[in-house]
């Protein structure tokens, strides 16, 4: 097994932790850092794009909770210094601190993976924007920040085709709270759209100066 | 400085990053019976955001680059892009603008990418002194929904001055991911042919950049045109870093930007393309015209900025009958 450590007992990198979810995609992913206005501030964002979101299905949790570890189908991903039992040899582990910006990176595209497939159709592409909590040692304020911000920042874009916009419309209902998503419908040439953005919970989570 | 094919440059990342990785970014490789090498990336083929990609920066022979950026369109935010380019006259005017017109099927088929430079036969190509002359290959670009055949690629090897064998076509409808990518990308594309229709030297413009929003991937042919259309003469914000006197900009700045056809301005461009019978043939050249166009002139320091986006016609294009389920 090829044991990667990412962030785990040696300081990750931001480019690593691309280069992973890159892997994680069967290199079918364009990824990218980008720059949200919030308020008066620009945030760094995770730009993931898929050409082919069926690929790309949730990880087998083997472990939960801040210490998960997930087996997807390219790999094993460990927010731990600890290897998980029962790993497969043939893929590659990769290891993270729960803390640090590479699983803050990574669980932020857990969260786009989660919000996909709870869109029960058939997708052709997909972009999600993924707002990033800043680094900090109070993991529990971390976890309470990024509930936050995939609840009122994260905005997601699927394109898929519906034969009837009544059928979009009633998937798009049965989504949990997830930021925005919105679904262009290629088949009808029409957009909608649940959930809302809602920056003054952003800044009030993770951007308020302090005084 | 030594000679830059931008042929040769496209090719050479065709062979190296897309040939060997042509499944994994949904695109066909199809050999046709001539020589020729098609890459089918969404005539058939499913294509996406990479394919679209690699069509627009090979389509500027590695002499502009593509970026994926989420822009603002009143209170959303949608997916758009944004070209960077240190040398435009180059990158657009000899190689990605679609100019050349060749004949197929009996119909009109506009090209464009670095194959236009060998010769430089097209009235923008000629726009700038630059030209690729015998390159060990040849890279065009196609908009069309029928896959390109021999009679295809005969016809642009002879107004290109190259051969089959040599040739890699890139083809694409405009109703998919690539499509949409393709056409947005022709942001300062879009406007560089503007300014040279107005007098302006090319070789006055030192870099462009400028961002376009892509707010529309339909299968249906005749909406998608309409759409990726308005996000360009809609949509489209171009910043051109140029050198000249203050002068050569005032005087075209108010004929340069879409907002100037104020009898049609928001009216979307299928419904203008429908007046021309859907024959750019009958559309009027000022009707192909950028959005917003911002200079910013090296040599004086002046800045000038003259256009506005539409974001109206953009909304409903974004929406169409569709909108926010409560």
């Amino acid at each position: 097994m090829k044991l990667i450590d990412l962030d785990a007992d040696i300081r990750g990198s931001w480019q690593g932790t691309l280069d992973m979810l890159s892997a994680l995609c069967g290199e079918t992913a364009d990824l990218s850092f980008g720059c949200r206005a919030v308020g008066d501030m620009k945030v760094p964002s995770l730009e993931i794009r898929l050409d082919s979101p069926a690929a790309l299905t949730s990880p087998r949790v083997l472990t939960s909770g801040r210490a998960a570890a997930d087996s997807w189908a390219r790999g094993t991903v460990a927010l731990s210094r600890q290897p998980p039992e029962s790993l497969r040899e043939d893929l590659p582990l990769w290891m993270m601190r729960p803390g640090g910006n590479s699983a803050i990176l990574y669980r932020a595209f857990r969260e786009m993976v989660r919000v996909l497939d709870s869109v029960r159709l058939p997708k052709e592409f997909a972009w999600s924007s993924m707002l990033l909590v800043p680094v900090c040692d109070d993991e529990e304020l971390t976890s309470r920040r990024e509930e936050t911000l995939y609840r009122a920042g994260a905005v997601h874009t699927v394109w898929l085709r519906c034969p009837d916009d009544e059928t979009l419309k009633a998937a798009l209902r049965s989504v949990p709270p997830c930021g925005r998503l919105q679904v262009q419908n290629m088949a009808t040439a029409n957009t909608w759209a649940v959930g809302e953005l809602d920056e003054a919970a952003v800044i009030d989570a993770c951007f308020r100066p302090s005084t | 400085m030594e000679h830059w094919s931008v042929n040769t440059a496209a090719a050479e990342r065709i062979e190296r990053e897309v040939l060997p990785n042509a499944e994994k970014l949904n695109i066909d490789i199809v050999r046709l019976s001539d020589g020729a090498t098609v890459l089918d990336m969404g005539v058939r083929a499913k294509g996406g955001f990479r394919a679209g990609r690699y069509f627009a920066e090979l389509g500027m022979g590695g002499l502009g680059r593509l970026s994926y950026v989420m822009l603002p369109l009143g209170g959303e935010l949608v997916p758009g892009l944004q070209i960077i380019t240190e040398c435009p006259a180059v990158c657009e005017m000899a190689s990605y603008v679609a100019a050349t017109t060749v004949s197929w099927h009996g119909h009109p088929q506009v090209i464009s990418g670095p194959a236009r430079s060998i010769l430089g036969s097209d009235h923008f190509a000629q726009a700038v002194g630059y030209r690729d002359p015998n390159p060990a290959k040849a890279v065009a670009g196609v908009q069309t929904t029928e896959m390109p055949d021999e009679e295809l690629t005969g016809a642009i090897c002879s107004a290109c001055g190259t051969t089959p064998d040599r040739l890699y076509l890139m083809a694409a409808r405009t109703g998919c991911m690539t499509g949409a990518v393709q056409v947005c990308a022709r942001n300062v594309e879009q406007t560089l042919p503007t300014l040279y229709d107005r007098g302006y030297a090319m070789d006055q413009i030192l870099e462009g950049n400028a961002t376009t929003p892509i707010i529309c991937v339909t299968d249906d042919e005749t909406i998608a045109y309409g759409r990726v259309n308005d996000c360009l003469i809609y949509g489209q914000e171009t910043n051109l870093y140029v050198r000249c006197d203050d002068g050569d900009i005032t005087a075209m700045l108010d004929d340069i930007p879409f907002s100037k056809n104020t009898d049609i301005y928001g009216t979307p461009f299928q419904e203008l393309f429908a007046r021309c019978s859907n024959n750019w043939a009958y559309v009027p050249r000022d009707w192909d015209a950028p959005c917003k166009i911002n200079f910013f002139n090296v040599t004086t320091g002046s800045v000038y900025a003259t256009g506005r986006i539409g974001t109206a016609t953009l909304e409903r294009g974004f929406w169409g009958e569709g909108g926010i389920l409560k």
